[in-house]
């Protein structure tokens, strides 16, 4: 059969067409993509907490029986107390400040029965120190991210208990909740 | 008028035709690849990109999940504080009806900070990683991916930024 010039032209520009498309590198561009993304996160101020002052129970009078002495996270001497008082001047409450996000809240861990000791002279009876007690309603920080509260708790001084200087300490722990 | 001594071999125009049109149907039946066969070039665009927000430990050490499929995100050890929480989105769009592979990557990504660092880790996407990606009648889908970030409550309060690859293929 006779084929005219012009059919053959186009016959070969098509077979050179196809062939271009068959390189290596052109198949994989098509077939695969990456695409990058961020990951972000921000870590806020963790919650810190400040001693400001320390619990104190003043100058207590002895007595031949036990007796104790309850302050109250406002620093009062709770109206139960039953030991007599020489200087309730010198009473005050555990201060503490915290500081943290705003408008968070918190808890407040204080120290459980038996863990509080207060040690004085040489010969003494350790007195304990229970019934730890914070500020009511405390536990939210304010607009600005702050929060003070007191810490009272019970001391109980033994019979015929040595005259003399006694001193312990303990910790408090506020948590994020 | 042909000389003498010289021979020639006369073609007629028509023998020339048909041995050109020849050579023409040879290079016709190369056979194409697989790759020239599929029209549409797979393309991912990145959505959203992923964001744990604003988060403070409440424990020595805490995670953060992020789900792909839509379930809200999981804190142990750590609270949310803010700020937008979601997975990574990304558009795909290929050859319509044909399915796809989906590459997360290998290791967790590492972000450092003064005082220690966080970890990513744990990608997992919806469709699931592998060849379980299928496009629409469009020719587009979604690949959404989570993870879980690791932190303590050591760290530097801040921002903690980087970036991971998503990988998709016929």
């Amino acid at each position: 059969m006779l084929l005219r010039k012009s059919t053959i032209i186009a016959l070969v520009a098509m077979a050179i067409g196809g062939l271009t498309a068959l390189t290596a590198t052109d198949a994989n561009a098509q077939a695969t993509d990456t695409e990058n993304a961020l990951i972000g996160a921000v870590i806020s101020n963790p919650l810190a907490l400040t001693k400001t002052g320390d619990l104190n129970f003043g100058e207590i009078a002895p007595s031949i029986g036990a007796t104790f002495v309850k302050v109250n996270p406002d620093g009062s001497v709770d109206g139960t107390t039953d030991a007599t008082m020489v200087n309730i001047a010198a009473v005050t409450a555990a201060q503490f400040d915290v500081t943290g996000l705003a408008g968070a809240t918190y808890s407040i861990l204080l120290p459980g029965v038996g863990s509080t000791l207060l040690t004085g002279p040489v010969g003494s009876t350790d007195m304990a120190v229970e019934g730890f007690t914070a500020t009511a309603g405390a536990g939210t920080l304010d607009g600005a991210g702050t929060e003070s509260f007191g810490v009272g708790a019970t001391l109980t001084i033994n019979a015929d208990q040595m005259a003399g200087s006694y001193s312990g300490n303990f910790d408090v722990t506020v948590s994020y909740n | 008028m042909f000389q003498k001594g010289h021979t020639f071999a006369v073609m007629t125009h028509q023998h020339r035709t048909i041995l050109s049109a020849v050579a023409g149907l040879f290079l016709l039946f190369v056979p194409l690849s697989d790759a020239a066969a599929q029209a549409k070039p797979i393309r991912a665009t990145l959505v959203q990109d992923m964001d744990f927000g604003s988060v403070v430990a409440t424990s020595a050490t805490g995670t953060v999940t992020l789900y792909p499929d839509g379930t809200a995100p999981l804190y142990s050890g750590v609270i949310g504080t803010g700020g937008i929480v979601v997975p990574a989105t990304f558009e795909i769009k290929g050859e319509k009806l044909q399915p796809f592979t989906i590459i997360l990557p290998a290791a967790p990504v590492v972000i450092p900070g003064p005082t220690g660092n966080m970890v990513i880790d744990v990608f997992v996407s919806v469709p699931a990683e592998g060849p379980n990606g299928t496009f629409n009648a469009q020719g587009k889908a979604t690949v959404t991916v989570g993870a879980t970030m690791s932190m303590t409550d050591q760290l530097s309060a801040g921002p903690y930024n980087s970036t991971f690859d998503l990988t998709v293929m016929y």
